[in-house]
């Protein structure tokens, strides 16, 4: 591969990469919303509106961001922010709506697949940095399985 | 080819491909934009306070060397339910040396034998 096409991949990479976490995250919740609706459904209740996803996470930027005493803070903060990169980024290598994805030609579906592992890693990495004792006894228990 | 050309090139291993250095630079942008959405949250919390006590149930904390959790701990089912077999088996584990070389030759012998009348 030259400069050139590298540079094309880069430049693609980076616009998509913006696109493709806005649209994640908006979509994310968005089906989330139809997900608890319809599921509230099956079971014969109204169920939530469907922007309670969205107002989920409005009330949850007003909550205290506490770091136990016990916790190694940066890993606390930063683990959570890889999981959902890592997440974002599986977008970019599948097809969105019918257009071919942005980096098909840049990674494979064993990358994927490698990528999907990360968010339960970044969960299990999160809970032993919390320093939490019940924390170590479900992950020790986790990484065994 | 220099050494910088090899490093944008995307890999193949014939089963598989991918491109790191794209990879990378989608990750730190999709990093930048989900931290300043972090940014956005409340960050502040009451240091030094019963916020921050790990929770045990109401339990006190001890110090923090009595209060790690063991394999052991894990395993107290498995150890326990087991117990005639996990008995002789650390009666076997003398730490003497001779009884190692003792047990080595018994399954070799063993070993030979079976390979003999088979």
């Amino acid at each position: 591969m030259d400069l050139i096409s590298i540079t094309q991949a880069a430049l693609i990479a980076i616009i998509g990469a913006i696109g493709v976490t806005i649209f994640g995250l908006i979509f994310g919740l968005f089906y989330k919303g139809i997900d608890r609706k319809l599921s509230a459904h099956m079971q014969g209740r109204i169920g939530p509106p469907l922007k309670q996803p969205f107002l989920d996470v409005i009330k949850l930027f007003t909550k205290e961001n506490i770091v136990p005493e016990n916790a190694i803070s940066w890993v606390f903060n930063l683990i959570p922010l890889i999981g959902l990169v890592a997440t974002i980024s599986i977008l970019l290598y599948l097809p969105i709506a019918g257009f071919e994805p942005l980096l098909y030609n840049q990674g494979d579906l064993i990358l994927i697949l490698y990528l999907l592992i990360i968010p339960s890693l970044a969960m299990v990495i999160g809970g032993f940095s919390s320093g939490s004792h019940m924390q170590q006894l479900e992950h020790k228990e986790k990484w065994q399985q | 080819m220099s050494m910088f050309e090899s490093l944008l090139n995307t890999l193949e291993t014939g089963s598989g491909f991918w491109n790191p250095i794209v990879w990378l630079v989608s990750i730190l942008i999709i990093f930048l934009i989900v931290h300043i959405l972090r940014g956005f949250g409340n960050k502040n919390y009451k240091i030094n306070t019963e916020q921050t006590k790990p929770f045990l149930s109401g339990n006190p904390e001890y110090e923090k060397e009595k209060m790690h959790i063991k394999g052991s701990n894990l395993y107290w089912g498995f150890t326990e339910s087991l117990k005639w077999i996990f008995d002789i088996l650390k009666k076997m584990h003398t730490g003497n040396v001779s009884d190692y070389v003792l047990w080595f030759i018994i399954v070799i012998s063993i070993l030979f034998l079976a390979v003999g009348l088979i």
